[in-house]
This record gives structure tokens, sequence and C-alpha cells, in this order.
């Protein structure tokens, strides 16, 4: 399956920067990626961690770490929380809590500010999706870098 | 080009051990969740069968007046226990049981089906779901890794029909963890995330070789359907709740604390559940990293599954460890390659085992009896039975759990002995959940403080047995070899039948029989008498295994020689000195059972010589091995003894009996200073010499102690013989309570001047004169009150009750008598509080005796009609009270008739209220006697005992009265 999600003014897609950092900082699973992007893409991805009720088998109750696991559903929960920090209201998000919904891949054009703080709200959600505090530091890095070249290329177009 | 991809295909096995070996026991924990699982369902049947009646009781409770036997009796279990009753108390209650032991074996079949279906609906669930799952990628890795997959399942023996599939499943919710799934009777399927195959080789391995640890565990299906019955526990736990829900007044009841155990019985089982899925994990990754011999894969796999603690209360953090199926990533990390964290066969599962064994017995011991209708050939046999798996479930949990404790050297044996104990102690006091009265011994003991301190001992000493018995199996080599295993368990599980049955029959004599002396001549006479005085001989087969079964089988021969000898003598010099001086059965009794206690304190004295001793192992079972065989040796001695001086012939029997009885007294001896020594199994080592001396001049000391009678509290005492047979003898012919319906008939008596016959038809100035006497017979305080109108009682359910009352009204109103007339007395309230009481009299003349019996037979039938009812009373809560009638034991005359206890109990916003009549009917010829006497209590639902017995006391008082007075001119 490919992947055109719907390009904004970022012009890139929320699996193409995973793809780049993947890419910068676990290149080995980089052949995993397109099947967990296909995963998340269906709405079929939990952050790691997550708990949840499962009868008919005794799970191995370890989630060994994989950046292609946990780097889209961190990606697209850090830069929607920064993006909708002010717009949604406690409902909105009670209603995101108990609905499954297909993530929209798009990766909106950010501010400076906002990279940077789609930078810090990554390496906390890495973090508690199980990520080592050295890896997860990596992949906010990979991520803000990602993000700013993104900036400045839009800066530089306009 | 990865690392990954260089990897070897066949992997060089892990330096550790490339097969740690099974440990046993696991299922066996399962086996524990099972056993829970049914006390819930057994509890929550009976509760339902109870609380709606559907043995209908009240038809039972009318049926036992009909016999004059009275449920609330203390000493029903006399009336069941003799020939006499037992007839009809089986006749009436055996619908009743047996409808309640169907219920039972019904809730339990039914909460355990349930848990299996569980499993195979869940198991059948998640093939499905798992069907398009696999990964559509393809490349060396993924052949890598099911190379890997192929050689680990080579190596752990899973080929052929045991080889599990694996399918490395695309990323997504279902299979973002590895897991295994089964079901009953199929190929396992190991389920891996294909994201693994980018691990580390290491890391990739132990996720491998933990699911197929699962797998070649063979407890799949044991674990989910585990898993199921920790979340099924709350709905059968609801069903236990729910009649309470439907029928709040039964929490007047003794189901209140039976349900307070219910939900605590459901709260441990959630624990115990959650704990044996952790042991399951633990061993699955001990596996994992001795196999691969990869501790530091894998660490760094459980490290990074470390997750922030979301929790911030110490107490929440506790708590969900308590219920949590995983070890948390930190234990897992901390604790890499051990198979136990210290709580199994510690204080928890040690208390909960017992406890649940207990009340196992109690269970099973009910439905026996229930199905069988007290119909087995000995009484003792559902209780000796029951007990006897009880054991066995204790043992087969427990035994393997302490086997690895000790095989791993854990220390920490106190807080496991302790549980035992604990465990056991209260599963015999506290009542099995759903049990509406109180069972077993609790039920006769009640919290006296020394059966309850004996009981802990002996709970103790079999603890400490069973912990004997595990060290020493864990000591065969090959390890956990199965005839060791299995010669350990069984002899736990003897153990602990033989010395809770004993310690028993000895509290239940001592308590229903205060004779002196009485339980130390049974004790002696268990050992002929029951089928568990062959426990020695059944522990020395198990303990002759156990020896086999280890290495290092050097004795002290020669000190136990000595011992032996020494003891030999001692028992033939002290017997042969006295035998010609014991002329009467006392003396021989007392004679003789001090040379058994000799013999036995022989083989005692060698078992600590073992106990004490560096070189035998496994000590403790060379210790039981040594002391039965000295026993019994010195036991053959007397029996050569007796033999050569002619004292009786040969005869097998009494051979056997030479034997039989020493040893058994050894058993006693050594279970009871087990208790004493609980650290037993690791007690410090002697050498043979150093033992020697002390251990002959003990033997010496302690034989003659006995022979002169300084242990006489503790073994025989003269007069013992005596007064046991004449306890004996008492119990056979005690009287027991008199039938109401068979009181012999009127006594023929002849009336001297002055008197009349008080059957004659009255006058009413007859009447008035002996209704007037009750007043002179009482206290000056009672007053004459006013008669309140005899109205009979509307809206009384159930109908057969109602109908019974209505048609006695009836009855009444066309009744033709003589005379008749009632008169009703007061107490104030300040001579008996709370309200005071009142007397209502009457005396009805009737045309003819048979009238009188009929009217009196009346009145008998309603109250078996109407053993317990309900009637409107406006206020109470619910809008009515409930009454109870049964019959109170005689009228204190010798005429014919009955008392009955009438009680009518009432909640106001909670607060109880209660009336109780005591009243007696009596019938004299024509005449029929009738005393009610009425005393209200606020604040609890029951009346105190000498208020009670101040009540019956006031109507036997009316009673004598009148009749008295009917006996005058």
């Amino acid at each position: 399956m490919s992947i055109e999600g719907t390009r904004t003014d970022s012009g890139r897609t929320l699996p193409e920067l995973a793809r780049q950092v993947v890419a910068e900082i676990a290149p080995d699973e980089l052949e995993q990626l397109p099947e967990a992007t296909d995963a998340w893409l269906a709405g079929d991805v939990r952050l790691p961690g997550d708990r949840r009720w499962l009868g008919g088998s005794i799970r191995f109750g370890l989630d060994p770490e994989l950046v292609s696991a946990v780097i889209l559903p961190v990606l697209a929960s850090a830069i929607s929380e920064v993006v909708n920090k002010s717009g949604a209201g406690f409902w909105q998000r009670l209603l995101r809590m108990f609905r499954r919904r297909r993530p929209d891949p798009a990766v909106p054009a950010l501010t400076a500010a906002q990279a940077e703080a789609v930078r810090t709200s990554c390496i906390a959600k890495a973090i508690a999706a199980g990520v080592a505090a050295k890896r997860a530091t990596l992949i906010g890095e990979a991520v803000y870098g990602s993000l700013l070249r993104d900036a400045s290329a839009s800066g530089a177009a306009e | 080009v990865t690392v990954a991809i260089e990897r070897d295909a066949a992997p060089t096995i892990g330096a550790a051990d490339p097969d740690p070996g099974r440990a046993p026991g696991l299922r066996w924990m399962y086996a524990l969740i099972v056993v829970a699982l049914a006390a819930l369902g057994a509890g929550a049947s009976q509760i339902t069968f109870f609380v709606h009646d559907l043995g209908h009781v009240t038809s039972v409770q009318s049926c036992l007046l009909d016999h004059g036997i009275r449920l609330s009796d203390p000493a029903l279990q006399d009336v069941t226990g003799s020939s006499a009753h037992l007839g009809d108390f089986a006749g009436c209650a055996n619908p009743y049981n047996r409808g309640q032991g169907v219920v039972m074996l019904i809730g339990i079949a039914a909460t355990l089906a349930l848990a299996w279906l569980l499993m195979l609906i869940s198991g059948v669930a998640m093939r499905r779901r798992l069907r398009h799952r696999a990964s559509a990628r393809t490349g060396p890795l993924i052949e890598a890794a099911r190379a890997r997959f192929v050689h680990w399942c080579d190596l752990a023996g899973l080929t052929g029909r045991h080889r599990p599939f694996l399918l490395l499943a695309r990323p997504g919710r279902l299979t973002d963890q590895a897991f295994t799934t089964a079901l009953p009777f199929s190929r396992p399927t190991v389920v891996i995330p294909v994201g693994y195959v980018h691990l580390q080789q290491d890391q990739l391995d132990v996720v491998l070789l933990h699911e197929l640890a699962h797998v070649r565990s063979r407890d799949l299906t044991w674990a989910s359907a585990t898993w199921w019955a920790g979340w099924l526990n709350l709905p059968v736990l609801l069903a236990a709740i729910l009649p309470l829900l439907v029928k709040p007044s039964t929490i007047n009841t003794n189901f209140g604390p039976t349900l307070l155990l219910a939900v605590i019985l459901s709260l441990v089982m959630l624990i115990l559940r959650s704990a044996v899925l952790r042991r399951r994990e633990q061993a699955a990754d001990a596996y994992a990293v001795q196999v691969a011999g990869a501790p530091e894969g894998f660490r760094a796999v459980a490290t990074a599954s470390t997750r922030p603690e979301s929790a911030t209360s110490p107490l929440l953090r506790r708590l969900r460890t308590w219920v949590s199926t995983h070890p948390s990533p930190e234990a897992r990390a901390e604790t890499v390659g051990s198979a136990s964290d210290g709580w199994e066969g510690g204080f928890a599962v040690a208390a909960a085992t017992g406890v649940l064994a207990i009340f196992m017995f109690k269970s099973l011991d009910t439905i026996l009896i229930d199905l069988s209708g007290f119909t087995w050939p000995w009484s003792d046999l559902p209780g000796d039975l029951s007990l006897a798996v009880a054991g066995l479930v204790w043992a087969v949990t427990l035994v393997p759990a302490w086997m690895r404790r000790s095989r791993t050297g854990d220390t920490r044996w106190r807080a496991a002995l302790a549980g035992s104990a604990a465990g056991l102690v209260a599963g015999y006091l506290v009542p099995a959940p759903g049990a509406i009265v109180a069972q077993g011994l609790i039920d006769l003991i009640g919290f006296r403080i020394v059966p309850v301190l004996w009981l802990a001992v002996i709970a103790l000493a079999v603890s400490v047995a069973g912990a004997g018995f595990a060290t020493a199996a864990a000591a065969s080599v090959p390890r956990y070899h199965r005839s060791a295993v299995i010669a350990a368990v069984a002899a736990a599980a003897v153990t602990l039948t033989a010395a809770l049955t004993t310690m028993t029959t000895l509290v239940v004599t001592h308590i229903r029989t205060p004779v002196s002396g009485f339980e130390r001549v049974l004790l002696a006479a268990q050992a002929d008498s029951e089928w568990f005085a062959w426990t020695p001989a059944f522990l020395l087969i198990c303990a002759g295994v156990l020896f086999a079964a280890a290495p290092g089988r050097t004795l002290p021969a020669g000190t136990l020689a000595l011992v032996t000898v020494t003891g030999a003598l001692i028992a033939t010099i002290t017997t042969q000195i006295r035998i010609h001086g014991a002329d009467h059965p006392d003396a021989i009794f007392m004679l003789l059972t001090q040379r058994d206690w000799i013999c036995a304190a022989t083989g005692w004295v060698c078992a600590l010589v073992v106990l004490r001793s560096a070189t035998p192992r496994p000590a403790f079972a060379v210790a039981i091995l040594t002391g039965a065989a000295a026993s019994a040796v010195v036991g053959v001695t007397q029996y050569v003894r007796d033999l050569v001086t002619g004292r009786s012939g040969h005869s097998l029997h009494n051979l056997v009996e030479f034997v039989r009885i020493p040893t058994w007294l050894t058993f006693v001896l050594l279970v009871i200073t087990f208790a004493a020594a609980g650290d037993l199994v690791r007690w410090r080592a002697a050498t043979p010499a150093g033992v020697r001396i002390p251990a002959t001049a003990g033997v010496a000391v302690i034989g003659l102690a006995i022979a002169t009678g300084v242990t006489a509290p503790l073994t025989v005492a003269r007069g013992d013989w005596s007064r046991f047979t004449a306890a004996i003898t008492a119990e056979q012919i005690r009287n027991r309570p008199a039938d109401p319906a068979t009181l012999p008939p009127n006594p023929v008596v002849s009336y001297p001047p002055g008197t009349a016959d008080p059957g004659r038809a009255l006058t009413p100035a007859a009447i008035t004169t002996a209704l007037a006497s009750v007043r002179h017979a009482l206290p000056s305080q009672w007053k004459p009150g006013q008669n309140s109108p005899n109205t009979p009682q509307k809206g009384v359910r159930p109908a057969s009750c109602a109908s019974k009352l209505d048609a006695d009204t009836v009855v009444e109103n066309a009744q033709v008598h003589v005379a008749a007339k009632r008169t009703t007395l007061e107490l104030p309230d300040s001579a008996m509080p709370p309200l005071g009481a009142s007397l209502i009299t009457s005396v009805t003349s009737f045309a003819s005796p048979a009238d009188a019996f009929a009217y009196v037979n009346d009145a008998r039938e309603e109250a078996v009609a109407c053993a317990q009812w309900t009637a409107p009373a406006p206020g109470a809560d619910g809008g009515r009270a409930e009454f109870t009638m049964r019959a109170d034991g005689g009228t204190g005359t010798s005429y014919p008739g009955f008392r009955v206890l009438l009680t009518e109990g009432w909640h106001v916003n909670g607060a109880p209220g209660l009336v109780i009549g005591s009243q007696s009917w009596v019938v004299i010829g024509h005449n029929v006697i009738s005393v009610d006497t009425v005393y209200s209590y606020l604040g609890r639902a029951t009346v105190p005992a000498n208020r009670l017995r101040t009540v019956r006391g006031l109507t036997d008082t009316a009673v004598t009265a009148i009749v008295a007075s009917l006996g005058h001119d």
C-alpha cells in the first residue's frame, strides 16, 4: 500500500516523517516500517504499555524496544497534542478516548516553537511507551531536526 | 547488512543448563485455584438453596417436631448419633440434605464447567482472530527467526505433533506482544510480532524460549482457564450475594459472616490466581535464560519494557502487584533466571492452601453426608474420606513448592510453616463459604482456647512434617525423582489426615465426655480401632522410598542399636517386676500401656538421634524410618517376652498389635515434638559418637519415668481404664429428652381425702381457684392484667401455616367445652426490664378426655405446621414480622403435653425487636391447661440465655401450680 497522505503546508506525511526518523536512529528497522504504517493507518496500533483485556492467551508481558513499533503513535500523539493544545476541550478529549478512528497522516506546518514543543512531547511519550530515555531523546532530536528543516524550507519558500 | 542477518541459524546451546528440568507442582497450584473456585461455587449454590428455601426447611422442621427432635437442641449431635433417633432424623432430613448436596454439586460443576468453556471459547475466538494476522514479509531475517524457532523446538523436545506453530504476526493491537495460544488436544500457536526479528539475537532467543517453555510445560489451557477463573470469581461472588439483595432479612442469620468469608475467599482466590500466573511466567523466564544462557539478553528485553509507574501510592502499587498476572518488568529484570521470588510455599500460599484444603474437606463432607443420607456403614467414613482428600490436596500443593524451596536453599521456613499452620487452623475454625451453620470442630469447641491451641500445635506439627518430607524428597537423585515426590506427598497427606482426625476425636471426646484420662485411653485405643493406626506402617514405606532415592545412607547404627536394646531392657524389666502384682484390670491396663509407651519412647529417641546426626540423608525420612523400626523392634521383644513367660500364646494378631500400638504412639510423639522443633528440617548436626551417651541415658530415664508414673498425665494413670469403661457405659444408657408424642399415659393414682382427680370435669369455680393459685406461686410484683382478645392473625405466609391457623380458629370456635377461663398476670418493666412480662393462663374443661386430647393435639399440629411464618407488622422494616415456633422440652409435669418456644422478630429502622413466648399445653383427663409467658426484648435479635431460662421457669411454675391446684378437692 502506498502512503499518499494529504499534503499540507509542511509538504510531508507522518509516515514519511517517521521513516526519516527511523532511518536516522534505527535503520535496520526500516524494513518493518511499511507494515507498522499500514497498521497505524488502519487505527490498529496502541502505545506499548497500554493495558488491555484479552482472553484466550497469556501474553509475554514484556515489550522489547522497537522504534518502528512506537514511532508513529508517538509522533501522532505529540503533534496532535501541540497543535490541539488550546483547541480540544474536555468533552472532545473524552470523546477521543472512546473513539477508535483512523489517524490523520498529514503533518501540519509547525513553527519553531511548536517544533520545540513536539520534541519535548515526543521524548515524554516515548519514555512513557517504554523507550529508554537515551533513545527517546534521540527520537525527539531526530523529529525536531526534521521539523525544523520543514519549517526553514517553508520559510525559504515564502 | 545488519548484524541480525549474520546470525547463526543453528546457535550454540547456552552455557547454562541445557535442560533445567521441570519443576514439579505448578500444575497443583492450578488445582488449588480449581478448589477455590469449586468452594465458591459450592458456597454460592448452598446460599441460594438456603435463602430461597429450595429444600422446604419448614417441612423438615415439622417432620422433626413430629418425632420430638429439635433442631435447636445443643445435643443434636447425640440425636444423629443415636441409633434410636437416627432413622427418624434421617427420614426427615434426607430429602432436604440430598437436595442441598445435589445443588452444591451442580454449583461446583457449573462453575468449573464455565471456566473451562470460557477457556475454550476464548481460545477458539483467538484462533479466528489470528487467521489473517501473518506477516507478508520475507527475507533473510524472517528465515533466520524461523530457523531458530525450529532449533529451540528440537532442543526442547517439541517435535512431531508436540511442535507448536509459529506465527510471525504483522503489527496490530492484537499482536503487539509475543504470546502463545492453545486449545485442548491441538497444537499450540506461538505468536511473535514480526518486528521482533530486528531484536538482538539473544533477545529474540529469550522471547522464543519463554513461549516454548509454556508449550513445554503443557499448561497452556490450564493457565487460560486459571486466567478466566479470576474473572469468573466475580459473578460467582455476585451469585452468592444476590440472595441477600433479594431477601435482605437473611442477613440476620449466620449468612452474614458466611458472606463475608465468601468475599474474603474471593479476594484470596483473585490474588492466588495472579500469583500462580506470575509464578508460571517466572518459570518460563528461568527456562529461557538458562537454555539460551543469555541473562543479559533477557535483562535488556525486560529493561526495555519498563514503564514509568503510573500509580504514585505505594499501597496502590502493591495492590496492582498482587492482582497482576505478570511480574513487573523491573522485577523480571532483577530476578533474571530465578524460578521463584520466594512467595511460593511461603506464608500466603501455605495459608491459602491450608484454608482451602479444610474448606474442601467441609464441603466434601457435607456433600457425602447429604447425598448418602446417613447410610454409611461407618459413621466416620464421610469425614475421614473427605479429610483424606483434603490432605492430599494440601500435600500435592505444598510439598512440591517446599521441595523447590529446599532445593533453592531458601531458608525462610518459619513463615512458610506458620502460614500452613495458620491456614489449617483458620480453615477449621471458620465456616466454609455458603455454610449456613458453623461446621466441624468450631461448632463444638467454639473458641475455647485450649482446644484451639492444641489444634494450632498439631497443625504446626503437620506442617513441619510436610516440610520435612519435602526436604527429604528434594535430596533425591536424580532430582525430583518421581517415586520420591510421590512418597513425600503421600506421607505428608497421610500425616495430616491421621493427625487432624485423631486430634478432632480427642477434642470432641474431651468436651462431650469430661472424664479424666479418657483422652489418654482413646489415644492408645486409636491404634487398635481406626484405619489411620496404619499410618506409621504407611509412613515407614514412604520413608523407605525417600531413603532409597537419596544419597548418603550411613546410619549411626551403633548408637541406634544401643538405644533400642536399652529401651527393650527397660520395658522387659519393668514389666517383669510388676506383672505379678497386677491383679486388677486397672493395674494390668496401666502396666501394658506403660510398656507400649516405653517402646514408643525408644523409637522417638532413635528418631532424634538420626535428626541430630550429620551423615544420614534425608534426615527426616530416615528419622521416621528409624523411629518406627526401633519401636517395632522393642514391641516384638515384648511379644517374645510374653511368649516366653507364658503370659500368652502365639497369635499373629497379638504380634501385629505389639508392633502397631508402639509405632502409632511413636508417630504421635514425633508429630507433637515436630511442632516444638520448628527448625527441625535444618537442625544443627552432631557426630554420632556425641549423641550415643545422652541418647542411651535419655531412653533409660524416659522409660523409668513412664514406668514409675512420672509421665502419667501424658501417658497413662491409675484408674484410667475404670473411668473409661464407666464413661462408655454411661454414654450407652444415657437418658435422652422425652418425646412429647410418646409421653407415658396419666399415672394411675388413688385420691386420699382432701385430694381429687385432676382430670375430672371441672366447674367454673374450680377453674378460677386453679388459675388463682398461679398468682400465689409467683412473686408479689405480678399483678392481674387485662385479657387481650384472641384475634386470629391475618396475612400469614406461608399458605400452609395460614390455612392451619384459620382451620384451628374455626375448630376452636366450634369447640364444645364444659367450662373455661383465661387470666392474665403482668410483671412491670421495673421488675423485668426492658418491657416487663405477662403470663396468660387458661384451663378448659371438656366433655370427654378424648375432646381434651384432640384440642391439645390440634395445638401440637399447629406448632408442626407453623414452624416458621411471617405476618404483617405495621411500622416494621419490610412491613412484616417473622415468627418461629418450635418444641422446647418437657412441661415439667408427668402429664401428656408439650412446650413450645414462640418468637416474633422484626426490625424498625434496622434495630431489632423480639417477643418470645414460652407456651405449655398439658392435658389431664377432661382438662387442658395452657400457659403462655410473653417477654419482649429490644435492641438485639436474640434473648440472653438467662432470661430465656427465667421465662421457661415461669411457664413451668404456672403449670405446676395449676396441676397441683386441680389435684385438691
